[in-house]
C-alpha cells in the first residue's frame, strides 16, 4: 500500500487571531508511529487537530501528498484521515453497536472490531453507561474501522487501563506494518519508549525539537 | 423500529378518529355517508371543521417535535427546543407590533402576517449569525438574549396598548388549534414532511454529531451544511407553526423525551419517525382536553400541565442523552 506522507509547511495553529504553539514544518512518512510530546498547554492537541484538518490554520498549510487538508470536502478528508479526540463523547445516546454501525463495513466486521478493542458485551450498551476508558476504546475501534491511510490520535492512552494501552500499541504497530501512517500525542513517555515502528518523536515547545527515538526518556524530558 | 412506529401510528389514528367523531354536535360516521341534508351537515362538521383541526394540530405537533429533536441533537442539550433559537420570540414581537401597534384592522390574517414577518426576520438574522459564529453555545445565548430583548419590547408595547388589543394579544399567546384553515393545515403538513425527509436523509450525520463536533467532522460530516439545514428547517417550521397556532409551549422539548421513555433506540433512524408521530399525538391529546373543556382552557396551559411533570421526571431519571 502506497500512502502519501503528511506534511506541514509554515503551519501556524491557533484560534481566531490567537496563535497557539510554534510555526511548524513537518514531513511525516507513512508506515511509522509519530509522536508529539511536550508540556501541558504547549499546543500538541491544537497541532494535531489542525493537521487533521478539523480546525482552520492561522497561516501555512498541512497536506497529505499534494492535497491540502483544509481545502478538501469533509467526506473526502474522512477517506484519507481518521481522528480520535482526547476526550470520549459524554452525551451520545447511541449504543456502542450503533456508533460502530456508522462506519463502513459489515456487522461482523464491526463486532470483530469491538472484540479487538474492547468487549463484545458492550454492543447493546449505551455509550453513556460505559466508563470513560470503555467509551474511548469504542471510539478507537470506530476510528480504525474508517479504514483511512492516516490515523491521528490525541492522547489515546489517557483513559485506558494498563492492558488496553499495550493492546493499543500492538494495534498501532500492526497498522504501521501494513503501511499506514499514525500520529499520536502522549504523556506516557515510558510506554512510548522502545515501541517498534516508532518514527519521529517531536517535542512541541517554543519551537519543534526532533528527538532521537532511541535516546533515554530523561533525555526527551530535558527538551520540554 | 417499525413495530414501535406502527403502535404509535395506531394510537394517532385512533385519536384522530375520536377527534372527528366527537364534539358538541353529535355526528356519527354513518351520518356522513348516508344520504340527504343530514349527511351534508355531518360531513361538513367532520371534514371541514374537525378534520382540518386534526390535520393542523398533527402537523404542528409533528413539526415542532421534530424541531425539538434536531435542536437537542445540535446543542447536545436535553432542554433545547423550538423556542431556544428565538424564532417564536420573533413571532411574538411581530404579533405584538401588529396587534398592539394598531395594525389590528387586518384581523386574523394580520396576526399571522405579523408572526411570519417577525419570525422570518429573526430567522434571517440567526442564519447570518450562524454563518459567522457557528458555535452552538453562541447560537444558544443569542436566542436566549433575543428572547429577553423581545420580551422587554413586548412589555413596552403592552403598557401603551388599548384594552381590547391587549386582550387579543394575550389570547393569541395562549396558543390554539381552533383557527385552523385547510391552507395553513396543508402547508404546515407539507413542511413537516419535508423537514422529516431532510432529517431522515441526514440521519447518519445527526448520529455522528452526537459524538461531538470534532469526531463528526473527522467522519466526513460537513458542520456548515448540517447547521444550515437545522437552522433553516427548524426555523421555518417554528415560524409557520407559530403563525398558524400561536406560540406552542413545551411540545418540541417534551416529545423526544416522551419517545425515549418508551424505546431503547436513540439513533435518528429510530427516533425521527416516532418523534413526529408522538408529537402529533401529544398535540391531539392536548387539543382533546381543550375541546372537552368547551374550548375555554388555553392550549398552552394544558400542554404545560401535561408536559411539565414529564420533563421533571426525565431529568430525575436522567434518560435524556440525545
Amino acid at each position: 500500500m502506497k500512502v502519501h506522507s503528511l506534511s506541514a509547511s509554515r503551519l501556524q495553529c491557533g484560534y481566531g487571531n490567537r496563535s497557539v504553539g510554534p510555526v511548524c514544518d513537518l514531513n511525516l512518512d507513512a508506515g511509522k508511529i509519530h509522536a508529539f510530546i511536550g508540556a501541558n498547554g504547549a499546543g500538541k492537541s491544537t497541532l494535531v487537530r489542525t493537521l487533521a484538518g478539523l480546525q482552520p490554520a492561522i497561516d501555512g498549510c498541512a497536506k497529505i501528498g499534494s492535497q491540502d487538508v483544509h481545502r478538501m470536502k469533509p467526506a473526502m478528508r474522512a477517506e484519507l484521515l481518521a481522528f480520535v479526540s482526547s476526550v470520549p463523547p459524554a452525551a451520545s445516546g447511541l449504543t456502542a453497536g450503533e456508533v460502530l454501525g456508522l462506519m463502513p463495513g459489515s456487522r461482523e466486521e464491526h463486532q470483530a472490531a469491538l472484540r479487538d478493542w474492547g468487549d463484545l458485551g458492550w454492543w447493546e450498551s449505551y455509550m453513556t453507561d460505559l466508563s470513560d476508558g470503555q467509551r474511548q476504546r469504542v471510539m478507537l475501534a470506530r476510528a480504525f474501522l474508517q479504514g483511512s491511510p492516516w490515523v491521528i490520535l490525541d492522547e489515546p492512552t489517557a483513559f485506558l487501563d494498563a492492558k488496553s494501552r499495550t493492546t493499543l500499541y500492538r494495534q498501532l504497530h500492526a497498522m504501521a506494518q501494513v503501511g499506514k501512517g499514525i500520529v499520536i500525542t502522549t504523556h506516557d513517555l515510558h510506554l512510548l519508549h522502545g515501541q517498534s515502528s516508532l518514527g519521529e518523536v517531536v517535542v512541541v515547545g517554543e519551537s519543534l525539537h526532533w528527538m532521537d527515538p532511541t535516546a533515554r526518556v530523561t533525555d526527551w524530558e530535558q527538551a520540554y | 423500529m417499525s413495530r414501535v412506529a406502527a403502535i404509535w401510528g395506531s394510537v394517532w389514528l385512533i385519536l384522530a378518529a375520536l377527534h372527528m367523531r366527537f364534539g358538541i354536535v353529535e355526528s356519527a360516521w354513518s351520518d356522513a355517508f348516508s344520504g340527504g341534508d343530514r349527511a351534508e351537515l355531518a360531513s361538513t362538521i367532520i371534514w371541514q371543521l374537525r378534520g382540518v383541526r386534526v390535520l393542523l394540530s398533527s402537523s404542528a405537533g409533528a413539526g415542532l417535535a421534530l424541531a425539538g429533536l434536531l435542536l437537542q441533537t445540535w446543542f447536545h442539550n436535553p432542554l433545547a427546543g423550538p423556542s431556544v433559537l428565538g424564532i417564536s420570540s420573533g413571532a411574538t414581537l411581530g404579533v405584538a407590533l401588529s396587534v398592539l401597534g394598531g395594525a389590528a384592522i387586518l384581523g386574523a390574517s394580520g396576526v399571522a402576517l405579523g408572526a411570519l414577518l417577525g419570525s422570518g426576520f429573526v430567522l434571517a438574522v440567526l442564519w447570518a449569525v450562524s454563518q459567522r459564529y457557528g458555535h452552538p453555545v453562541t447560537l444558544l445565548v443569542f436566542g436566549l438574549m433575543l428572547g429577553y430583548v423581545v420580551g422587554a419590547m413586548v412589555t413596552v408595547l403592552q403598557v401603551e396598548a388599548s384594552q381590547e388589543a391587549l386582550q387579543a394579544f394575550v389570547f393569541w399567546g395562549m396558543g390554539s388549534f381552533s383557527r385552523a384553515t385547510w391552507w395553513w393545515a396543508v402547508f404546515l403538513g407539507v413542511l413537516a414532511l419535508g423537514a422529516g425527509g431532510w432529517a431522515w436523509a441526514q440521519k447518519r450525520s445527526l448520529d455522528a454529531w452526537t459524538l461531538g463536533a470534532l469526531t463528526a467532522s473527522s467522519m466526513g460530516v460537513s458542520e456548515r451544511q448540517l447547521r444550515t439545514g437545522i437552522v433553516i428547517w427548524t426555523g421555518v417550521l417554528t415560524a409557520i407553526a407559530t403563525a398558524a397556532c400561536g406560540p406552542i409551549a413545551f411540545l418540541g422539548v417534551a416529545t423526544p423525551h416522551l419517545v425515549r421513555m418508551f424505546q431503547k433506540g436513540r439513533s435518528h433512524r429510530a427516533m425521527i419517525p416516532v418523534v413526529m408521530i408522538a408529537g402529533a399525538i401529544l398535540a391531539l391529546l392536548a387539543d382533546g382536553v381543550v375541546r372537552w373543556s368547551g374550548g375555554s382552557w388555553p392550549l398552552n396551559a394544558v400542554l404545560s400541565i401535561l408536559a411539565g411533570p414529564l420533563l421533571v421526571y426525565v431529568l430525575l431519571r436522567k434518560t435524556w442523552a440525545p
